[in-house]
This record gives C-alpha cells, structure tokens and sequence, in this order.
C-alpha cells in the first residue's frame, strides 16, 4: 500500500477548508464533505512532505487517486480516512527541523559570500553549529547582518542579501511555524549564484528537507508516482 | 519572481479566486503553500472564511424565519 | 422598517426579509454556485438577480436602504519596498485569529451597514445569494473583470468591518 501523509492544524483540523478529522480516524471521509468546490481528499507523498508542515502528521488511506493530480507536490483523491497520528512530529521535532534550516540557510549564505572574497564572513557562518542555545542565534543573526553590509558597501548584492536570509531565519524561529524557516532555506537555495542553471536550487533544497523528515521521523517511503496508476 | 516562490502580494490577488475554487490546481498549490510559510496571509485566508461563513448562515438565518 | 436604535440604514429584519426573499428562491444546500447554464432549482439568474433588485428599489423607496457608509473601506495592506530583500511580501503584523464566536448575525449585519451600498450589494448578491461575478453586471455597472475586483473589494472591506464589530464585542 502506497504511504500518503497529510498534515494538519491542531485538534486534526484542515488548514484549508477548516474541516475537523477529529473523531473520523479510520472512517473514510467523502472529498465533497470536506469542501464541496474543492476537488477531493489532499495529501502528499513522503517526497513532498516539505511543502505542507503543519504541527501534526498523519498518515492517510486514500481512494480515487485522481491521475495527473501529483504534479504540484499533492495528491488529491476522491476519499480519504486518516489512519495513524505520527507521534514523533512535535513541537520539539519542528524545532529541530527548523534549526537545521537555519544551519542551512547560512551554507547557503556562507558559499556565496566566500564566492564574493569574503572568507571569513564565511567561516563564521559556517562555524555556527550549536544553535540551540540563544545566544549562538543571536550572534550567528549579528554575523550575517554584518557580513551583509560588508557585501552590500563591496556591491555584492546576492551575498548580503543571503546573509540576510540567515538572520531573518534566526529572528523568525520563535514567532513563526517551521514552514517559514523552512521556505528561509529554500529561498536561499533558489538565490546562490554560480551553480547549475539546470539544477533548481528551491527543489533541491526542499527534497533534503523531506529526507530529513522521512528519517528524523521513520516513515515509510511513498511509492514513486507510476506505481500509483 | 519564479513560480515557485510566490509572494503575499501575489497570494492576495488569488485568494478571492481561491476561495471561489476559480484558479487553476497549479496556482490553488502555490496559494496554500505560501499560507503555511507566512502566518499574516494565513490568518487573512481565515478571516475571509470565517467572515463569508457567517453571512451565508445569517442569510440561512433569514430565510427561515 | 430601522433599526430599534433609530438610526437609518437597512435593518436587520429588512435585511432579513431581502435575503429571505431570495433564498426562497434558491436551493437549501448553502452558498449556492450556479450550473454551467446558470439554472438552478430556485430560477434563473437572471431571475435572482431581477429579484434582488426589486427589492433593493423597495427598500430605497420606504427610505430604508442607507446611501452612506459609517466607515470607508478597509485599506490594503502594506507590502515591503520593492528593493527590500523581502519586495511584496506583507510588512504588517499579522492580524488576530478570529474568533468566530462573535460572529453572530447581528454582528454581520452591523458589518455590512458599515459598507457603502454598492459593496453592500456586491456582497449580498455574490456571496449570500450565490449569484455568480460574471453575472453581477445584471446589478451593477462594469466589465466582469471589475466585478471581480469590486467584489474582492467588498469583501476586504466587510472582513475589515466584522473584525471592528468583533473586538467591539470583546
């Protein structure tokens, strides 16, 4: 059986349609009843798990798969039934995904000022691993600000602004949800200079953050898309 | 701005149409996908709902009494 | 036909009867979007729409139907500058979650009295009565691209207008 994911508001609640699943687990739920202009049942596969953080996970049973419905991250089908709640996605797992965004969003920001002949501006950067205490952020947030303002008077426009990028992330950690600092990263990504025009940085980035959530959090593997057909 | 990367200033454009189900699925993804990234649109998509919901049903409201 | 508080405008039991009269109309099955052939159970659009419009011209000729608005409508919101690494991307707080306990029907008509009329209308006839955008022509004066402007319009202005009454209520 394939595996499909779908994230949700507290209280099992769709982000969308405000529908309440609540009470449903295991019963399967008509698309029409969730939002009758909607066109069915939404959840993704393990690939795209990225795109749709919200603080709980469930893993969902789906009917009627819609063909050709995957080519935006999603699947949509014609019915739905919430199977199991996945415990390991909590508030203290988010915190770590979005702490290893920030990490990642100031590589990102790192390559490119080295790029920009600024070595060190980099290295300290990239020497900031231990953010879950405060105050490595806060001096990690006053590196890239500074490296910023290094990059922008040396008329390096995308390296300040990546450098940037991280100290947002760092001051958007505690007010935001992880899909902010998770989006941070994937800008990032989408922004370094230099590398294969072919290659989608924003994509790429959103795959490793993915990854990071089927292993972090032990799930089962979506089958690839033919298998569903 | 690329296509993956939409912005509130586009997601406000979309929402009236979203929430009439008249955008095309690429560009509903992109709508809910920049919701779940940016708290303010987020509450601004609830908002409209919560707000529409309540005229509708006091138009139900209405109509039988 | 006013308000018990004296004040003019649209009441709520005429507000009541207008939308009574047109959801008498139309089908039971909540916010109605119509058939590709725009027919439905409860009549034509067309239909609907004539309907609303004599209705609206009766409350206009008993005086009841409000030609000015207590507030302007909602401003748009604020975006960062277009060199600012964050360029059309919101610059304000968010705003409150609702709390739609407060959401009575009071409170939505209090809401819509705030509105100009036109919007008022806009808004009874779209989103109350199911009347199609394309098909708001039928009340209103313009192109379908500037009713659905207009109507996206309207409703910025009424959510901004539920959310004065709410945290009046609060």
């Amino acid at each position: 059986m394939t595996a499909y994911w779908k994230f949700l508001l507290p209280g099992a609640v769709s982000p969308f349609a405000g529908y309440r699943w609540a009470g449903a687990e295991g019963a399967w739920v008509d698309g029409g009843a969730v939002t009758p202009c909607r066109t069915g049942i939404h959840a993704c596969r393990s690939e795209d798990l990225a795109y749709w953080l919200l603080p709980e996970l469930w893993s969902i049973d789906l009917d009627g798969v819609h063909p050709g419905s995957d080519a935006d991250h999603k699947v949509v089908a014609r019915r739905g039934r919430l199977l199991d709640r996945v415990g390991a996605w909590s508030a203290e797992t988010e915190r770590e995904l979005a702490i290893d965004c920030i990490r990642r969003t100031a590589d990102h920001a790192a390559a490119e000022l080295r790029a920009a002949g600024d070595q060190a501006g980099a290295e300290e950067l990239e020497s900031s691993r231990d953010l879950g205490d405060p105050d490595r952020r806060t001096a990690l947030a006053d590196a890239g600000a500074a490296a910023a303002a290094r990059a922008l008077a040396a008329g390096h426009r995308e390296a300040a602004r990546l450098a940037l990028y991280v100290a947002d992330a760092v001051e958007y950690l505690d007010s935001c949800p992880v899909a902010t600092i998770a989006y941070i990263a994937a800008r990032a990504a989408h922004e370094r200079t230099g590398l294969d025009p072919d290659r989608d940085g924003h994509d790429a980035e959103r795959d490793w953050q993915s990854r990071w959530l089927v292993e972090r959090l032990d799930l089962a593997v979506s089958a690839t898309r033919s298998e569903d057909l | 701005m690329p296509a993956t990367l939409p912005d509130c200033h586009t997601a406000d454009r979309l929402l009236g149409r979203w929430y009439d189900g008249q955008i095309d699925p690429e560009d509903a993804t992109l709508y809910e996908q920049h919701l779940l990234q940016c708290p303010p649109c987020l509450v601004e998509n609830q908002w409209l709902r919560a707000a529409l919901h309540a005229l509708q049903d006091a138009a139900t409201e209405g109509a039988s009494q | 036909m006013s308000a018990g508080d004296g004040s003019a405008g649209v009441s709520a039991a005429s507000l009541g009867r207008l939308l009574a009269a047109v959801l008498s109309r139309r089908g039971a099955d909540g916010p109605a979007v119509a058939a590709p052939d725009h027919q439905s159970a409860a009549g034509t659009v067309s239909e609907r729409c004539a309907l609303i419009s004599a209705a609206v011209a009766e409350l206009a000729d008993r005086g009841d139907l409000d030609q000015s608005s207590a507030d302007p409508p909602a401003p748009a919101a604020s975006y960062f500058e277009p060199d600012h690494r964050w360029a059309g991307w919101r610059a304000d707080d968010p705003p409150e979650v609702p709390d739609t306990a407060s959401f009575g029907r009071d409170a939505v008509v209090r809401a819509l009295r705030r509105l100009p009329p036109a919007m008022r209308l806009a808004l009874v006839a779209h989103d109350a009565a199911g009347i199609p955008v394309e098909d708001l022509h039928e009340l209103l004066a313009g192109t379908v691209d500037q009713q659905i402007a207009f109507v996206d319009t309207a409703r910025r202005a009424y959510v901004a207008a539920l959310a004065a009454e709410a945290a009046g209520a609060s």
